[in-house]
């Protein structure tokens, strides 16, 4: 019997780096109230991400229905949009906070894949759910549990556990060594003293 | 109406068994079971059912929409397979054509033989044949009767639901074995249930031996003293200032109108604050009420000082949760409490602040990670490669 519970999914902790490089989403089965999840290179699955960083390059789309930014984390940027048909709430926070100083956010989201044509290259883009300005320390708290989230998923793609997920991930992101995502983790761990605190004065250009 | 026409119509029919999600097929059945739809845009639901099986079916959004009528027989033009919740349903949108079968149309029909409940799957079920072997007090005024149902061969937790437009609605009663068509299983709280239907039943008079090994029961989880640290994610509607009804062992949040679920309108309410939060560790994402007490400590808002946001915000009670929101949403929580079923009732909370030196532990993590992924790395590309 497949019982379906709707279970409310965890917000994995991706870094920017991570994200980016995701290429499969799927649904996890056909019901109509199957979740969509992205695979992550590191070999888990994602329903929703929590993520990071500061927020910049702000655009509304022509008549106002969705805005798109771009969020930079300590390992490279991806972009978040949020719908104003489906979260007017998140699209009206995403508006309000002012891009000029260096903010910044926490965002819940689900990654979404687009790809343009056949053979592009498909791009990510989290939808935010959720969007928070938060301090550079919990900023800073978030890149230790980013970074500890990150390894605990290569221990288990490097083990030899053959989930689902892993044995996908293999097949997907087999180019990529594992290893390069320990990287990830250990120069976001080490530029953590660098973090700069955000003054009203700084801007970005 | 010319015979190709007639033709190609039959062809498109299948029987109620073979409907597949993600199909658009015809079909002709008699409603057995209406059921009362909930959501606002499903006009109207119920089950049909013909000589092979029977299935649930809910109309989206036609407002010229035939009324069903139990008991009548339909043909359902270019209604759509889908799949709910794990069962097979019937959608009837705005492209299906129903139209009533006139007397010389309608097929034979039997009422369905009974199935053993070991071979149940979830959605409709055309007959069970079971003895009702226990009842359960009913904790909710919208559960007429729950209890256990077993046959030979598997027993399960049943509920009859309270039929509001019928007042003299009928009672199983304990001991007896009844033939139950269409009841429909679903999965509630992560455990399958029977959903019967008020009066589709058969009282037999005999008896059968029911099967009381594969019951299984219904525990709630209860387990005390637990911590979790995450992220806020979410503060939930039904944070912040709520008002509770005045019924002793009541308590139950009011809605708009002070209307409890349970006692309808109240005029003296009890106003409570608290925070219903989402915390989540990164691998599950929990519930956590935090009551009163906890959220002034948590918070240093009192129940004056919410009082004082709702009456000067248009917004009222939901200013109270915004501020909440902006106190504790996307931060690091710490929590204690009583983990009951999904929900953490936290006994303590606080945020959790950023401690430097607390990357240590992951550094050596990586460091030992790093050493032993470049030893075995050539080892993983040749399993790559393969």
């Amino acid at each position: 019997m497949n019982a379906i519970s709707i279970k409310r999914n965890p917000a994995k902790r991706v870094f920017a780096a991570e994200l980016r490089d995701i290429r499969k989403t799927f649904k996890s089965g056909n019901d109509v109230k199957s979740p969509s999840f992205a695979l992550l290179p590191t070999g888990e699955r994602a329903n929703r991400v929590l993520v990071c960083g500061i927020l910049m390059n702000r655009t509304n789309s022509d008549k106002g229905t969705w805005v798109r930014a771009n969020v930079m984390d300590i390992t490279g940027t991806f972009s978040v949009s949020a719908s104003g048909d489906f979260q007017p709430e998140t699209k009206r926070q995403l508006t309000r906070i002012d891009i000029t100083k260096l903010t910044y956010v926490a965002i819940v989201g689900a990654p979404k894949l687009f790809r343009p044509s056949e053979d592009a290259t498909p791009t990510v883009s989290v939808d935010a759910r959720q969007i928070y300005t938060i301090t550079n320390a919990v900023y800073s708290q978030w890149v230790q549990d980013a970074a500890q989230a990150t390894i605990d998923r290569v221990k288990v793609l490097t083990s030899d556990a053959e989930t689902e997920d892993i044995v996908s991930a293999r097949d997907i992101y087999g180019d990529i060594k594992p290893v390069e995502w320990v990287e990830v983790a250990r120069n976001a761990l080490a530029q953590l003293s660098q973090i700069p605190v955000p003054t009203a004065q700084t801007t970005l250009l | 109406m010319s015979a190709t026409t007639e033709k190609q119509t039959l062809q498109n029919i299948v029987p109620i068994s073979d409907v597949r999600p993600g199909r658009a097929v015809t079909v002709i059945g008699k409603v057995a079971v209406i059921q009362q739809a909930v959501h606002h845009s499903i006009t109207q639901k119920g089950i049909i059912t013909d000589a092979t099986g029977a299935v649930q079916y809910a109309e989206f959004g036609s407002a010229a929409a035939l009324i069903f009528r139990i008991g009548e027989w339909y043909k359902f033009e270019n209604v759509l397979g889908n799949q709910y919740l794990g069962a097979t349903v019937l959608n009837i949108t705005p492209f299906s054509i129903v139209t009533p079968l006139t007397k010389e149309e309608v097929p034979d029909f039997e009422l369905p033989a009974p199935t053993p409940l070991s071979e149940r799957k979830l959605g409709v079920i055309p007959a069970i044949r079971a003895k009702f072997v226990s009842e359960w007090e009913s904790r909710s005024p919208n559960i007429y009767q729950i209890g256990v149902l077993a046959d030979e061969t598997a027993g399960i937790k049943f509920i009859l639901w309270n039929d509001k437009s019928n007042p003299n609605q009928p009672r199983l009663i304990q001991g007896k074995v009844y033939t139950v068509y269409y009841p429909i299983v679903n999965v509630s709280d992560g455990h399958e249930a029977l959903n019967i239907h008020s009066g589709v039943w058969v009282q037999e008079d005999t008896d059968i031996e029911a099967c009381m090994t594969a019951l299984q029961t219904v525990p709630t989880t209860t387990k005390s003293n637990v911590t979790v640290t995450g992220f806020v994610t979410t503060i939930l509607p039904g944070s912040g200032l709520i008002y509770r009804c005045p019924v002793p062992k009541c308590g139950r949040r009011l809605t708009v109108g002070n209307i409890c679920s349970n006692h309808d309108y109240q005029e003296s309410p009890i106003s409570d604050l608290r925070i219903k939060a989402v915390l989540d560790d990164g691998q599950t994402a929990y519930t956590v009420v935090i009551p009163r007490a906890v959220t002034e400590k948590l918070t240093g808002l009192t129940m004056a000082g919410a009082a004082d946001i709702s009456a000067r915000d248009p917004r009222h009670e939901e200013a109270v949760r915004v501020k909440l929101d902006q106190m504790v949403g996307g931060r690091y929580l710490k929590c204690t409490g009583t983990m009951l079923g999904e929900y953490l009732i936290a006994t303590d909370a606080e945020i959790t602040e950023y401690v430097p030196d607390s990357s240590a532990k992951t550094l050596m993590e990586i460091m030992a990670l790093k050493q032993s992924l470049t030893a075995v790395d050539p080892v993983i590309n040749e399993d790559v490669s393969e």
